[in-house]
């Protein structure tokens, strides 16, 4: 499997989606301090309250962040996946003797493994890089806390594995329909839909639970269907 | 078991959407020799091609290759085999060499001469340019140093030297004959054109609308199926 992952690194240029990650890194970071600012517009709006404290401030940051890495997912998972499915290139991938399932799941893992660790490096970086500024020159009327620590961690990660199966859920719209844009655009609606539901209750720790837990339910399910479909396809 | 026979098919039949496209097709390769596999455009030539190597599933019938049940010995069978299938496809901004590496990897060897194959097609000192380069006959040739470069016992070749030159498709008529007489392989080489694969076939078999018609030593075939 290991040796697969390889081939997939080997064939498809990940240097494009690492400077994607730079990229995103430095964007969200401007975004998170947008963030952090917006109460500061006019203190007495009560519609800003969603921004005030720490907490809603990883909440929001983390739910948009893991919408940006989600679509990057969607975006590997077209090349990776549905350009070499849909292609003529799949004629050579189906003639290989390799189990068809082992190739796949070796594209599987290596999206979702890069989407997992580009977030959770960027969404630290970012965190460290706001944290020391806070101590500096605070936005927030908050001191910084071990519970806050701890929050963007556990955020972090669900929110990492959030985005690697959303991705997984939109690859799998992209490969029934054959389509890049499906698969882009299915990502993006996903979460927009899930956020909207679940943003408002991402302070409290049940929600977020139960959001993981569906996302991942979702990415086994469909990975499934394509896994059966991609067995007895035919070229 | 079938010895002595490089692929054997029994009564195969292929249907889409009901129609059926591959009518209870029998087919006898030798092995070390080359099949021609002759029929106009759209007679059944890559369907049947597809089922040998297992991109489509038969409706009906059997298919033994190199004395192997299809079905059952599957990876032991593509282990053994190269193929063009339809236009050979490439990762693009990869080199010829580096296209012939992540082949190599799949097929599970570690190390080959591809300097060597390269040369044998006619694409010496290519092998570090993009493929997106490269022109349509040397794609052809790089499809076949793909085909050949893990050394098959069996080559299915569907109409390899479409995009070649007249150089081109002599050196690869060479090429297809040295490879049955110094490397053992059996070729399975498809196409409309009579007189592409007259000059290297030992066998030609006829398909018309999905029914092979017959299958002949060359000498008798011009007299029966004159085609362009």
């Amino acid at each position: 499997m290991f040796d697969l992952m390889k081939l997939e690194l080997k064939k498809n240029n990940i240097r494009t989606y690492i400077i994607s990650t730079f990229v995103i890194s430095i964007i969200m970071l401007g975004f998170i301090y947008l963030l952090a600012y917006l109460p500061q517009f006019d203190p007495n709006d009560a519609d800003l309250e969603l921004f005030v404290g720490y907490n809603n401030i990883i909440s929001l940051f983390s739910v948009i962040n893991m919408t940006v890495f989600c679509v990057l997912s969607s975006v590997m998972y077209s090349r990776f996946v549905i350009e070499e499915y849909s292609g003529d290139r799949v004629l050579l991938l189906f003639s290989y003797p390799i189990k068809r399932r082992k190739i796949f799941i070796s594209k599987l893992m290596i999206v979702s493994l890069f989407t997992v660790i580009a977030m959770v490096l960027c969404n630290f970086t970012i965190f460290a890089f706001f944290g020391v500024s806070e101590t500096i020159y605070p936005l927030v009327n908050e001191s910084i806390t071990l519970e806050t620590i701890t929050k963007v961690i556990k955020t972090t990660f669900i929110m990492a594995v959030s985005a690697a199966c959303l991705g997984i859920i939109a690859m799998g719209i992209g490969f029934i329909q054959k389509s890049i844009p499906a698969t882009i655009i299915s990502a993006f609606l996903l979460c927009s839909l899930l956020c909207n539901i679940v943003a408002g209750t991402l302070t409290s720790d049940a929600p977020v639970i139960v959001f993981l837990a569906i996302t991942i339910i979702g990415a086994i399910i469909v990975s499934s269907i394509v896994m059966k479909k991609n067995s007895c396809m035919e070229v | 078991m079938t010895n002595g026979l490089a692929v054997k098919t029994i009564d195969l039949v292929k249907t889409f959407d009901g129609k059926e496209v591959i009518k209870n097709c029998n087919m006898t390769v030798h092995k070390g020799s080359i099949y021609g596999f002759l029929g106009a455009n759209g007679a059944g030539k890559t369907t049947v091609f597809k089922m040998l190597i297992g991109l489509l599933i038969p409706n009906a019938g059997n298919i033994e290759i190199l004395g192997l049940n299809r079905v059952d010995k599957e990876n032991e069978i593509l282990k053994n085999i190269g193929s063009i299938i339809e236009t050979p496809m490439f990762y693009e901004h990869l080199s010829a060499r580096e296209n012939l590496e992540i082949h190599l990897s799949y097929m599970g060897i570690l190390n080959s001469n591809i300097e060597g194959t390269l040369e044998m097609v006619g694409l010496k000192g290519t092998g570090k340019q993009p493929v997106s380069k490269f022109s349509l006959g040397m794609r052809q040739r790089l499809g076949i140093a793909r085909a050949i470069i893990h050394n098959p016992q069996l080559l299915i070749l569907d109409e390899p030297i479409n995009g070649l030159d007249p150089v081109g498709i002599r050196q690869m008529r060479e090429l297809f004959l040295e490879l049955v007489k110094n490397h053992d392989m059996t070729i399975l080489i498809s196409s409309h054109i009579l007189s592409e694969i007259e000059h290297i076939a030992d066998t030609i078999g006829v398909i018309v609308d999905g029914q092979i018609l017959e299958e002949v030593s060359l000498s008798s075939i011009k007299d029966k199926f004159l085609m362009d």
